[in-house]
């Protein structure tokens, strides 16, 4: 029996098939997925959105008459001003109240989380008894230590790096390529698993989505076959 | 034309393929590869182990479908771990596509969420809270103000537990599932810091390595990304749980030596190359 879970699962399967036709080139079925995603996540956001301002303001000034959030509503209403080429400048409004209240709150807490316990976090001594303290912890900890001060040294321009400074300037520059290296490969990882949560998806023997992977394999080969036919007539 | 040459023409397409081959064949048929233990993730679970009943606990859903493959099953082993500890459990989202993923975890892990007879009492979703960092602190400053009706449309203020859980004091421990911004920055800059609740995070693995400096200071347990949720749910074993992240870690080490290879195999061959010119 098909029942809206079974239409669902096929309708997903169906995108997802789409976006990775992309490895075989790129196509209209691909672009016809991108654009669904990116309007199914406009629509999503529009009206949650609103579900938010209704909750939170609009039902409060329309059942408690409560008339301070009218203020707050109003400004909200400036921001389809961009929209408009000769009111542009309005929208400018409640951009700067929301940038300038987030970067205030941001710079406020930042001094202490990013910098201060940042520091001390650095500098602070193990605790032995922690779960998470291990054999190796020393050896990270002066690995950690060495890698700060060497990139630290690295950023200094004020004076010509040579002698011990520049010894110092290339350790903080190995910490750097050893941390991107890293980064790089965590990114991998991240990719991986995505890739691995949609084949799960695809492939799983109890849903019903690997029913499409034959139909997409079939208009891949399909697809390859007129393109080589094409290119075929025109030489 | 030599071997590398050859290796350095391979369409790009034969290497996806492979890829997917590489992916598909430990699924259908795990491998059971051996897992080790990061000592992020088991202090992530040793703090949690610390939690007594009736703690509150904000678990904020901070990541969109797009990583929905390494963070849903964070969400899904965390929330039944602090249900296993007898937790009050706040759940929101400050990224809007991760609101529907905090209703699913609630059925998925008991098969029901509103109308499970342990809302409002032992766990609320309040959804979403937009803004980014300004909703994080206003939510802290006046949960009740910012999330005035839960996901369900039910007025805060009426869900029992909600009664005295009114600001980030009464908070004792905040975990952030992220995978971007607004993330565990911004949660540190106005919940950590203000209010000195206690942070874990689940992360991407993107994310991960701008995470592990607030390690252990500041964040006292990370769960980074597919590998870091494995790692749980092994711990989680003791509770009955049963998780699902083997044939997906057998995979993603597949698909590692996969790449090994070929970085390997791309070095080789500008030595072989470089060299072989010189010569």
């Amino acid at each position: 029996m098909i029942t809206p879970e079974i239409i669902g699962t096929l309708i997903a399967a169906a995108f997802t098939l789409m976006i990775y036709s992309f490895f075989y080139k790129e196509n209209k079925a691909y672009r016809f997925a991108e654009h669904v995603f990116i309007g199914l996540a406009v629509a999503h956001g529009t009206v949650i959105t609103s579900k938010y301002v209704w909750d939170t303001a609009l039902s409060r000034v329309i059942t408690k008459g409560d008339a301070f959030w009218i203020l707050p509503i109003l400004v909200g209403l400036l921001f389809p001003f961009f929209f408009s080429k000769k009111y542009f400048w309005i929208y400018r409004i409640p951009v700067s109240m929301v940038v300038g209240t987030g970067i205030g709150l941001g710079v406020a807490g930042l001094m202490r989380s990013q910098f201060i316990d940042q520091i001390v976090g650095t500098i602070a001594l193990p605790n032995p008894k922690a779960t998470w303290y291990s054999g190796s912890y020393p050896v990270n900890a002066a690995l950690i230590a060495i890698g700060v001060i060497g990139t630290l040294f690295f950023f200094i321009f004020t004076t010509e790096q040579k002698g011990p400074l520049l010894v110092a300037s290339h350790i903080g520059r190995w910490t750097m390529m050893v941390a991107f290296g890293a980064a790089f490969g965590f990114t991998v990882m991240a990719r991986m698993s995505l890739l691995i949560g949609r084949m799960q998806f695809l492939i799983d023997p109890k849903g019903v989505a690997w029913y499409l992977i034959p139909v997409a394999v079939l208009i891949i080969v399909v697809a390859a076959f007129l393109e080589r036919a094409k290119g075929a007539k025109k030489s | 034309m030599s071997f590398f040459d050859k290796l350095e023409k391979v369409d790009p397409r034969a290497i996806y393929l492979l890829l997917f081959v590489i992916v598909a064949v430990p699924l259908i048929r795990p491998l059971g590869l051996p897992l080790s233990m990061s000592p992020m993730t088991t202090s992530f679970y040793e703090t949690i182990e610390k939690l007594k009943p009736g703690d509150v606990v904000v678990v904020s859903y901070d990541y969109s479908p797009a990583s929905s493959p390494e963070q849903y099953p964070q969400s899904k082993a965390v929330i039944s771990h602090l249900l296993a500890k007898g937790a009050k459990i706040v759940t929101v989202a400050f990224w809007a596509d991760g609101t529907p993923f905090i209703d699913r975890t609630y059925k998925d892990v008991l098969g029901k969420s509103s109308d499970h007879p342990k809302y409002g009492t032992d766990f609320v979703n309040l959804g979403w809270v937009p803004n980014g960092e300004i909703g994080m602190a206003a939510f802290g400053k006046d949960i009740h103000a910012t999330s005035p009706k839960d996901y369900y449309g039910n007025p805060t203020a009426g869900l029992t537990m909600m009664k005295d859980i009114k600001s980030g004091k009464d908070v004792k421990m905040l975990i952030s599932l992220a995978s971007g911004t607004p993330g565990v920055p911004e949660w540190l800059r106005q919940m950590q810091a203000p209010y000195g609740a206690t942070m874990l995070t689940g992360v991407t693995a993107v994310s991960a390595p701008g995470i592990r400096p607030y390690f252990p200071t500041q964040v006292a347990g990370v769960i980074e990304g597919l590998g870091g949720a494995a790692e749980y749910e092994v711990l989680l074993a003791r509770y009955g749980y049963i998780g699902t992240l083997a044939p997906p870690m057998d995979a993603q080490s597949l698909t590692h030596m996969l790449v090994v290879l070929f970085i390997v195999l791309g070095n080789l061959g500008f030595i072989i190359k470089k060299y072989g010119k010189a010569k």
